[in-house]
């Protein structure tokens, strides 16, 4: 495999082409890779590490006490975008806002149950439960495929 | 015990029974004015104490409402669950020394009341069902045409 790295003044975005003679595993793992690169946020661990996460390992980003977090299924992150800036962010990345606090990844939702009023709970693949508010639930049926609004 | 869940409940069930309880003096007084009864005082206190009852019962449902083991059922069970609760003491507050209420009437009213009760909530909860399993099966067929992006459990260290 050879590498060629050309500087472009002006391009806008950085773009990356791949050239194979098969779609063989090598460069299956080349856009894996290319992939990931852009499919990371700057998360804050508790010790106050900056790590990259990546976006396909996030259950949900919640809002709390003015400050925004994501959630694995395995740690928390202090994320340093609002939750507005990952709402343009993530709506193309099957993430979907479904409270005032809450924007949920619909790849980590195993269920969909009934609640209270108008409410739904959604069973996250760590077996947590997070709840759409009635406002919301139009929201989660159209990124889901479906027409109407409640 | 979670300290935040419970702050929370504490708070969201405050204006649950407020309303409630303001609603409800509402009424009374336009039972009042219809009829012409004068609203004694006493009346009042004791709507207020039951509402304080009915206050701390709220404040466990919503507690209860949130522990895990609730969250994997069906929400309806916690409801009727606890109907019997605010039944009993929404009556330990207005029969005693109530002239016009007996026990007798709270014989028929009790099981009226728990099962009539129950009966509704599964009934709206077959229903909301039937639409959320549709929802369920536009769920999968969003997991299907998303399979290259899903979502990857992160393993401990954080990879």
């Amino acid at each position: 495999m050879r590498l060629f790295l050309k500087e472009i003044k002006d391009l806008k975005e950085t773009e990356v082409e791949i050239r194979y003679r098969e779609r063989d595993e090598e460069v299956e793992n080349l856009i894996s890779a290319v992939n990931s690169a852009h499919d990371k946020l700057i998360g804050v661990k508790d010790n106050g590490d900056c790590v990259p996460v990546s976006f396909t390992k996030i259950l949900y980003f919640e809002a709390v006490d003015r400050g925004v977090f994501a959630y694995t299924s395995a740690s928390v992150y202090k994320i340093r975008n609002t939750l507005y800036e990952l709402e343009d962010t993530c709506s193309s990345k099957s993430f979907v806002r479904i409270s005032k606090s809450t924007i949920v990844n619909l790849n980590a939702v195993r269920k969909i149950t009934p609640d209270d009023g108008r409410k739904l709970r959604l069973l996250l693949a760590n077996g947590e439960t997070v709840i759409v508010s009635r406002g919301f639930v139009g929201d989660l049926k159209k990124s889901l495929g479906m027409k109407g609004d409640a | 015990m979670d300290s935040s869940r419970l702050k929370q409940a504490f708070k969201k069930a405050f204006s649950v029974v407020t309303a409630v309880f303001s609603a409800s003096v509402v009424l009374l007084a336009g039972i009042s004015a219809l009829y012409g009864e004068l609203i004694y005082p006493e009346v009042v206190g004791r709507l207020f104490l039951v509402f304080v009852m009915l206050y701390f019962l709220t404040v466990v449902r919503m507690y209860v409402a949130g522990t895990r083991w609730a969250c994997n059922k069906p929400y309806i069970l916690v409801n009727i669950m606890f109907a019997p609760l605010y039944f009993g003491f929404a009556v330990l507050g207005l029969f005693p020394g109530n002239p016009f209420l007996s026990a007798k009437d709270l014989l028929i009213a009790a099981p009226t009341f728990i099962i009539s009760f129950a009966i509704a909530q599964i009934v709206v909860y077959v229903y909301k069902k039937a639409n959320t399993d549709r929802m369920n099966d536009a769920l999968n067929e969003f997991h299907k045409e998303h399979q290259n992006d899903g979502y990857e459990e992160e393993l401990v260290d954080g990879n």
